[in-house]
């Protein structure tokens, strides 16, 4: 029963609007096979949710839909393993990553998206760790303190680095760091937190440094966190949300990481106070006692349920399909744990398919 | 299995007090349960059971042998897990040795029953063939492909999904022998006899965690438990097994109100089961 558990196949449509990418997870059994290009039944079985006849028959059609609206007929840019990239053998052209030649013949070895840039044509495998860009938003959790650092898991294939001197000191100071400072580390980011930061570069060696200078970014309390695939989370200009209408943070790290908490005051760091710091720590006591109130927890984990049910269907994952799911499943008087139940999939890929036809409808 | 900070500690512990969990469900409520029968076709039974992100399967192999000299009358059953290191990188080797014991013990104590045969889920009484002398011999496995909490209400399931889609093959024994010689026996290879899976108990794990039980708990919920009791209920709404885990001591009240609790939960839980398993059976006939 080893080998290959998860059989990823992306049907990219198009690779510069914003369409989602479609994808779907097969387990290995006895009829499933591993790395076919999906057809309808398949992309089915592979959801693993259980789908009476008439919810399976919507939801073909919705994805139906949904791919009949993508602007180019790009098929041939999504490759599995052993096929032939089409590329014009005369051209100079350069071998790039999940490729080999075969044969005298381009053939891919991953399953994935063809890219050209230029003279390179490569393959971009789908179920691929994060891959960091400067000036990302990330969500990491802390795996070790050491000297003058901390070292933050964050789904990359190795872990960031996130350095002393890149962190504003609690008291707001810029100054040197001194051996104290280096003793108190753990008062600041311990094992196992929740830390966001920014990408700040990458060292020599391949390996990531990060930087948490403003004050929207550090230690994420007082909610939780959940991990989905990165190639779901685009880039956009913002990746911290505020939901005013409930009071909650939302953040969309770049590497999969998404954190929905309670709303936190960005604090002030010009402000030096002596009694500020004392009420800090009763603060914290006080977290221990007081539990996140009942009507923003639901908040919480409805828009967490949200964020669920769209990884499952492989839409991207962005501010306003989280907050029109939200809307949906609260006009339907949906409960939250109901939201991660087959009908409300199928209600959510008919709806994206309904705004997306309403959308290019518009454009034309 | 990584770790989990301060605050999403408190947030967790916080939800259960509160009877909202991470994904919504109430304190007896369980992941929505999917599974599948017939997945190795060289079983004579199996199936695969998915309980939210835990994936396990449990196959039912059966062969012929003899029975014990203590209890000539009974058939033979072994059940053995195995955790694959599909579900985590400690468990390859001998990393996931451990786990697989407690959880085949655990079963065993559910679903077998004491030494004596007294108490067990599965009759051993139906598996003899020739008293004395030919009996089947029942061999289940357990394997945890993927793990997030709740192994062993998964294994429960799985194993009476498998069961009732084993099919023990039809046995002639030939009439004439001498009461010292091993029967002739005759298996067949078209007729099979079904097991009547209506009195195997399924098994409810309540996780304590703070002054609250809860139900199905997720991996990161069993991080914070304090102590977990499993406990299997039959359809007749009898306990026939019961195991404790954890470092902390339990009142004796406690239980009770556990045991209690389970019974009510294994109701619904023992209707949903047999519906899954009814329509995996009638998809995977269509297939």
């Amino acid at each position: 029963m080893g080998g290959n558990l998860i059989a990823a196949l992306g049907f990219r449509v198009s690779s510069s609007s914003s369409l989602p990418f479609f994808c779907f997870t097969g387990g290995v059994t006895p009829k499933s096979s591993l790395c076919r290009v999906a057809d309808n039944k398949d992309k089915m079985r592979g959801l693993k949710l259980p789908l009476s006849q008439t919810q399976r028959v919507r939801l073909q059609r919705a994805f139906e839909k949904l791919q009949s609206l993508s602007a180019k007929a790009n098929s041939d840019a999504s490759v599995t393993v052993a096929d032939a990239i089409p590329v014009n053998y005369e051209d100079a052209f350069l071998k790039g990553y999940g490729t080999t030649d075969l044969n005298g013949e381009l053939v891919a070895t991953v399953c994935g998206v063809v890219e050209r840039v230029n003279k390179l044509v490569y393959v971009r495998a789908l179920r691929a760790r994060y891959k960091p860009e400067v000036g990302d938003v990330v969500v990491g959790r802390v795996v070790e303190v050491a000297q003058k650092r901390w070292r933050l898991e964050i789904n990359f294939s190795q872990d960031a680095v996130l350095m002393l001197s890149s962190m504003n000191m609690p008291d707001g100071i810029q100054r040197r760091r001194t051996a104290l400072d280096e003793l108190n580390m753990r008062s600041i980011f311990e094992e196992n937190d929740i830390v966001c930061a920014e990408v700040r570069n990458f060292q020599h060696d391949g390996s990531l440094q990060l930087q948490a200078r403003s004050q929207k970014y550090g230690k994420l309390e007082k909610g939780q966190l959940l991990i989905i695939d990165p190639y779901l989370v685009r880039k956009s200009k913002q990746h911290f949300h505020h939901l005013e209408q409930f009071g909650i943070d939302l953040i969309l790290g770049r590497n999969g990481y998404i954190w929905i908490g309670e709303h936190v005051e960005a604090r002030d760091s010009m402000v030096i106070d002596q009694a500020k710091s004392i009420d800090q720590s009763t603060v914290v006591e006080g977290i221990n006692r007081a539990y996140t109130p009942l009507e923003m927890r639901q908040n919480i984990c409805r828009i967490a349920n949200a964020i669920r049910v769209l990884t499952i269907l492989g839409f991207n994952v962005d501010l306003n399909l989280i907050m029109e799911t939200v809307e949906l499943s609260s006009s339907l008087k949906i409960d939250i744990h109901d939201m991660l139940g087959s009908e409300f999939h199928v209600l959510v890929a008919e709806m994206e398919a309904e705004r997306r036809s309403l959308t290019t409808k518009r454009k034309r | 299995m990584v770790g989990l900070s301060v605050g999403e500690k408190h947030f967790i512990q916080g939800g259960i007090a509160q009877d909202l969990r991470s994904d919504g469900r109430k304190r007896l409520t369980y992941r929505p349960i999917y599974v599948e029968t017939g997945v190795i076709p060289q079983a004579h039974g199996s199936a695969r059971v998915r309980l939210g992100a835990t994936d396990v399967i449990a196959s039912v192999k059966a062969e012929l042998g003899k029975p014990s000299a203590l209890q000539p009358d009974k058939g033979k059953i072994a059940i053995y897990v195995d955790c694959s290191p599909t579900a985590a990188p400690m468990f390859e080797g001998r990393g996931g040795e451990e786990l697989s014991t407690e959880l085949s013990v655990a079963l065993q104590r559910c679903l077998l029953g004491g030494k004596s045969g007294a108490g067990a889920g599965i009759d051993p009484t139906s598996l003899v063939v020739v008293e004395g002398k030919v009996c089947w011999d029942l061999y289940i496995d357990g394997l945890v492909i993927s793990s997030d909490g709740n192994l062993l209400d998964a294994l429960a399931a799985a194993i009476k999904a498998a069961l009732s889609n084993t099919g023990i093959p039809k046995v002639d024994v030939a009439a004439e022998t001498r009461s010292d010689e091993q029967p002739e026996v005759n298996i067949s290879d078209e007729e099979f006899l079904q097991f009547d899976t209506s009195g195997i108990p399924v098994i409810v794990t309540l996780t304590k965690v703070g002054r609250h039980y809860i139900v199905d708990a997720t991996s990161e919920e069993e991080s914070q438990m304090s102590s977990a009791v499993s406990i299997s209920v039959n359809r007749k709404g009898h306990i026939c097994g019961l195991t404790k885990r954890g470092g902390v001591g339990l009142d004796p009240s406690i239980i009770l109100d556990m045991i209690s609790v389970a019974k009510h939960v294994s109701e619904q839980l023992i209707n949903k089961l047999d519906s899954e398993i009814a329509a995996a059976e009638a998809s995977e006939e269509e297939s």
